[in-house]
Formats: structure tokens, sequence, C-alpha cells
């Protein structure tokens, strides 16, 4: 077993090892990005992301906010290594992405990044647990162990009273909690949300911030796309985008 | 990154299964549905094998004692110049086999080349009929009667002192009397060979073996020799006792040609088991293309609600490649699922064939037989077809990319 638990103890960045990527110096970034670009190749082409620069420390709590259609969705998607970019470069801890293959950069997705979506995408005929379990299984984490690494991380998001309940069963709230613990499981060294709060009412929302808040605490780095300015009143960082160019808004 | 540290995604095999199981478990009512195809294709075939090997069974114990003791000596063609292939077999063949034990008759049959000359009957001179006709002629030593079975529906067959003579006689075969007009020997009729008259002895009603007796004329040895110049006989007939092939196969060469045993081949009735797979052959041949059809209709199945279920699936995909998922991964668990379906399809229909089989054979009495490599190799063709069947859906799953495969999918 390379990875240690879950625990918030051990949750920050320098002190997670083994995780395939160089442990950071103190102060060093954790992702990079250096006059990033994204065009998509239609008829005309589109230019999503236009020379992004953006710096993101061990730590950081960062809110990307913007109109719909401005890139928020496209430069979340580069920095989770689920799309890449057409110019610039992108360093998670010091390493190009696009400089690794395919499966490197899946292995990389597994290991260093934990994603929660604006639709959960939980499954739906799995209890609670199982979806959480789920996060291990392609990070070739030790299978021994995975249950209470699985329930620590339900435990931290307080909902470790539901661990048997089905999705279909929680409210919006709750399964947003759950997919946020199945993000957490693999001890990622960050965590990338996609309009995490867009399905949820505002009782939800504000104890969801709470959540975020208290990771922030405990050392995780957490970029949050969203368009609601409440949920990025919560954040360290406000950075905004406005066709495909990024503006630092607060620090 | 250090080289040596370069993470490669990974996924157990037992993650992978019970992934497979799951995503399997979530749908049964369907899955059960998916299998049925597969499931009768499959008993389809198990029951197609079973019965006919059962059937065949029964027909090997009523195997026909006239093929079971039918045995036919031949010289191997041009193991040595023509003049001494013609002589292996002996003029005395007939006399030398009857010694061996378990032979019941034997008797020679050659060809004779009659060079060309037509064969008339008598009495009818028809200007515009045609009268005359080529016939094959055959030269029969005295035995030969006996071990094809011949039956006469008139007259009598030459016996040894017509071939010692050499006389003029000869037997016609129903279908050559026919050609000739010849329907009875009330008459005393008699033909021409050429321009030889031979007077005809005995009309040949049916034989069970060398068939083509019925059509030609057949004059004794002796006759041939003298007439026609006939080298050596062609062929040796034997009828054995029952049971007693085996020995008679070994004994006749070298009793025929002891010298040289090698020139002689042998043809023999073939062995039981060959003609059942004979009669299973004809059996099957149905059964099976309706058993194929069911499994090609069972894998199509299998294929559509694979594909059905990725796209359902879309967004499960794409999270589990966000997960870490390499495609590898999601083609490898759509196609275990599918292949999980095929294999479950084929274990019931292997079941379900064997049943029939039994049920069947308790009906009518029977011993069900069945290969013992039936019921263990159709539940794997099951799940080979599950896997054939699941390979384009799970390409499709693999080739999702993950952002498209998460916006989609809900």
């Amino acid at each position: 077993m390379t990875e240690p638990p879950p625990e918030s103890e051990t949750l920050s960045p320098q002190l997670a090892p083994g995780d395939g990527f160089p442990v950071p110096t103190p102060g060093r970034p954790v992702l990079e990005l250096r006059d990033v670009s994204r065009t998509f190749g239609s008829q005309p082409p589109v230019h999503a992301l236009r020379e992004v620069n953006l710096l993101v420390y061990p730590g950081d709590w960062i809110a990307i906010v913007g109109p719909s259609g401005s890139g928020k969705s496209t430069l979340l998607n580069i920095l989770g290594c689920l799309d890449r970019p057409t110019a610039g470069t992108y360093l998670i801890d010091g390493t190009d992405v696009a400089g690794l293959s395919e499966s490197e950069r899946t292995a990389a997705r597994a290991r260093s990044i934990g994603f929660v979506f604006q639709a959960f995408h939980l499954l739906g005929h799995r209890t609670a647990l199982e979806n959480v379990m789920l996060a291990e299984m392609y990070a070739g984490g030790d299978r021994a162990g995975r249950r209470e690494r699985a329930l620590a991380a339900l435990e931290r998001v307080g909902m470790a009273h539901r661990r048997d309940f089905l999705p279909t069963r929680l409210s919006g709230g709750e399964q947003q909690r759950v997919a946020i613990a199945r993000a957490l499981l693999g001890s990622p060294r960050l965590l990338l949300c996609d309009e995490p709060t867009g399905n949820l009412d505002s009782t939800s929302t504000e104890s969801l911030m709470l959540l975020f808040d208290a990771l922030a605490r405990q050392g995780l780095t957490l970029v949050v796309v969203t368009h609601d300015e409440g949920v990025a009143a919560h954040a360290q960082r406000v950075v905004r985008i406005v066709d495909g160019r990024l503006g630092e808004v607060t620090e | 990154m250090t080289p040596e540290r370069r993470p490669e995604p990974r996924l157990s095999l037992r993650d992978l299964l019970s992934e497979a199981g799951a995503g399997l478990m979530a749908r049964p009512a369907r899955v059960a549905l998916t299998v049925l195809g597969t499931v009768i294709g499959v008993a389809a075939l198990v029951a197609t094998l079973g019965l006919s090997k059962t059937a065949g069974s029964q027909i090997v114990g009523r195997f026909s004692t006239v093929a079971a003791t039918d045995v036919v000596v031949t010289p191997v063609p041009g193991a040595l110049g023509g003049s001494r292939a013609a002589s292996v077999i002996p003029w005395d063949a007939e006399a030398r086999l009857r010694r061996l034990n378990g032979v019941a008759a034997a008797g020679t049959l050659s060809e004779v080349d009659v060079r060309g000359a037509l064969v008339r009957s008598v009495p009818i001179n028809d200007p515009l009929g045609q009268t005359e006709v080529q016939l094959p002629v055959r030269a029969a030593s005295a035995g030969l009667w006996a071990a094809v079975r011949a039956k006469l529906t008139a007259g009598r067959f030459p016996d040894r002192g017509h071939s010692a003579r050499a006389s003029r006689t000869v037997v016609l075969g129903r279908n050559a009397a026919r050609r000739l007009g010849i329907r009875s020997l009330d008459q005393q009729p008699a033909i021409f060979i050429g321009d030889r008259l031979y007077p005809v002895i005995g009309l040949l009603g049916s034989v069970e073996r060398q068939p083509s007796l019925l059509g030609s004329l057949t004059i004794p040895n002796g006759t041939a020799r003298r007439e026609f110049g006939l080298a050596a006989p062609a062929s040796v007939q034997i009828e054995t006792d029952i049971g007693a092939v085996d020995v008679v196969v070994r004994q006749a060469p070298r009793a025929l040609s002891p010298d040289a045993p090698e020139l002689l081949r042998v043809s023999a009735p073939p062995d039981p088991e060959t003609l059942r797979a004979g009669v299973e052959s004809d059996l099957n041949a149905l059964f099976l293309l309706l058993g194929a059809v069911s499994l090609l209709v069972g894998a199509l199945g299998i294929a559509n609600v694979t594909l059905v279920s990725v796209l359902e699936r879309v967004g499960e995909i794409g999270l589990r490649r966000a997960l870490g998922a390499a495609r590898r991964h999601i083609a490898a668990q759509f196609l275990v699922e599918s292949g999980v379906m095929g294999l479950l399809g084929g274990i019931i229909g292997t079941a379900l064939g064997v049943l029939v089989v039994v049920a069947v054979s308790a009906g009518r009495t029977w011993t069900p037989v069945l290969d013992p490599w039936v019921p263990l190799v159709a539940p794997l063709v099951g799940g080979l077809i599950g896997l054939l069947s699941g390979t384009y859906p799970a390409l499709r799953a693999a080739a999702l990319e993950p952002v498209e495969a998460l916006r989609a999918g809900t």
C-alpha cells in the first residue's frame, strides 16, 4: 500500500508521497498554466481559452467564475487532464502534462485529482459506500482496507450514517456530499468541482460551502467552477473568465 | 517525474469482475431476456448432438448384416506393370478363399473388354427400332452369385462346368434384359455379343451387392478367357460370416497372393463408429442449423442490449474515465458483462439441452448417450458468443471521450 489513509492530518499535499509526482517543495505551485489556449476546430474555430495563465498553490481555495460560454468548463477539463491545450504548457507539480501519454494522464487523474460534478454522477444501483469505493478501483490502491478508507471519507463529509443508502434515496445535497467523499478517497492533490451547487437548493448549497471551508482549512487544494457569486464569496481567490481570458479578481 | 515511477492505471481482476457483476445485477430482468436467445441456441445444439448420438447408438444395434459382411479385394492399381498387376488375383481365387474360416461365399468379378461389340437379341429384327445396344459385359465365377446374394427371376446360374467348358451362356441383369426386350426364358431366348450367339440361361432379379450386375451381361470366367482373352480376374467379392470381417481382411490377400499380398487392396465395411458418424451427420444438419441460427439471434440480442447499455451508461463511463479508468478498463468491463451473459446463457442452455436428451430418451426407452465434451464445451461456446457480440459495444464505450461522456450523461 502506497497511499496514506485519507485522514485530515495526511491530506496536505506535502505529506502525500508516492502518488507518481514529486513531492512539491513548499511555495511551489501545484498547478501552473502558462499561456494555455484551447481552440476547437469547428468552422469558424472557437477560441475557448486564450493564453490563460494561472498558478494554484497548495491549500488554495479558488473559485473560477464567469458567464455561460466563457470557457469555464474547458478550463476545468484541461485542469482535470480530461482535455489537452492546443497551445501553452500545463504543469502539475512541475510535470508537463502535455508530455504524458494518454494512459499516464489517466493515471495522473486517478491519483492526483478528485472530481465533483454538477450532476453528481453517482451510480444509481450502488450504495453510497460502494460509490465512494469506486474511486480507488482504478488508482491501484490496496483492496484490503478500501472499505474502511471509504467509510472514513464518508465520515469526513458527514455522510457515514447514510452509507448503505442508494443515491435515489438521498437528497441532492447528500448525493453531492457522497460524490465529494468519492473525490476525496484517493488523497488527491486537488479537488476539481464543476458547478457543484448547480443542482442544489440554497440550504444544501450553504451547508456544502461550510464543508468546502472545512476541507480547505485541512489543507486541501480546491478549484471550483461556478457562476454562483455566493459560492465564490467563500473562496480565498476568485478568478473571472470572460471570452476565454482570465482575470484575477481577489487574492 | 522519474521514468521508473511512471504510474499506469490499474484495475484488478477481482474489481473488474465485481464491477461487471454489479452492472449486470442492476438490470436482472433485461439480462434474463437477453440471455434467452443464447439459452435457446445452446440448448438446441446440445439437444441435437445428444439426440443424434443417442439415436445413432440405436441404429448401430440394427446395423445391416449385408453391409457388415461385405469384403471386396482388388489389385492395387498401378503398383507394378500392367501385366503383373493383372495376374495378382488367380483364377482359382474362389477355391482358395473358401478354405478360409469366416468366408461364407466368394467369387471373382471382372469387366470384360468386348472391343466395342454390340449386343442384340435374336428374334427381333425391326429395322426402325434400336435393336443393337452397347451393354457392359462381366465375367463371374460360379461362387459370385452367392457372394452378392443374387436372386433369379427365371432360369439358373451357370456352374463350374460352364466355366470349365467355356460354354457360351449368359445371365442377364434385370435392366439389361429390359433393354434387350427379354422378359422371360419361356422361349429360350439367346443374344448376340458381336457375332457370337449366347443362350440366356438366367434372368437376374435382384442383388444385394454389386448392383451394376443388374445392368450388365454376365458370362462365366472360362468363356471370357477363351472368347475375349480376359487375362485375370479384376476383383473378388467375399461374403464373410458375421463378425469375421477382420479375420478375412487380414487373411484374404495372403490366400490370394502369398508372394505379394501387398499388391492387393481390401475394402471392408466401414466400422460401426464411422457408420454412426454418417448417420449422425445426416440427422444433425437441420438441427445444428437451427441451433446456429438461434445462437446468431442470441448474439445479436447481446450485442444490441450491450450497445443500448453503453449508450445508457455514458455518464457512468465518463465518471469512470474521470476516476482514472483507462480505455481498456472500460472496454474490459463491457466485454466481461457481455461474456458473462453469454456464459450464463450457455450454462442454462446446456442444462436444458441435457434435460431434453434425457426426457426424449426416457420417452422412447432409449439409453441417453452424450459425448462428455458437449456439456463442457457448450457453455464456453455461449461465453465466446457473448464476448464476440460485446466487442463492438465495448469498443464504442472505450472510444467515448470523458468530457463529452460526462456532459451527455446524467
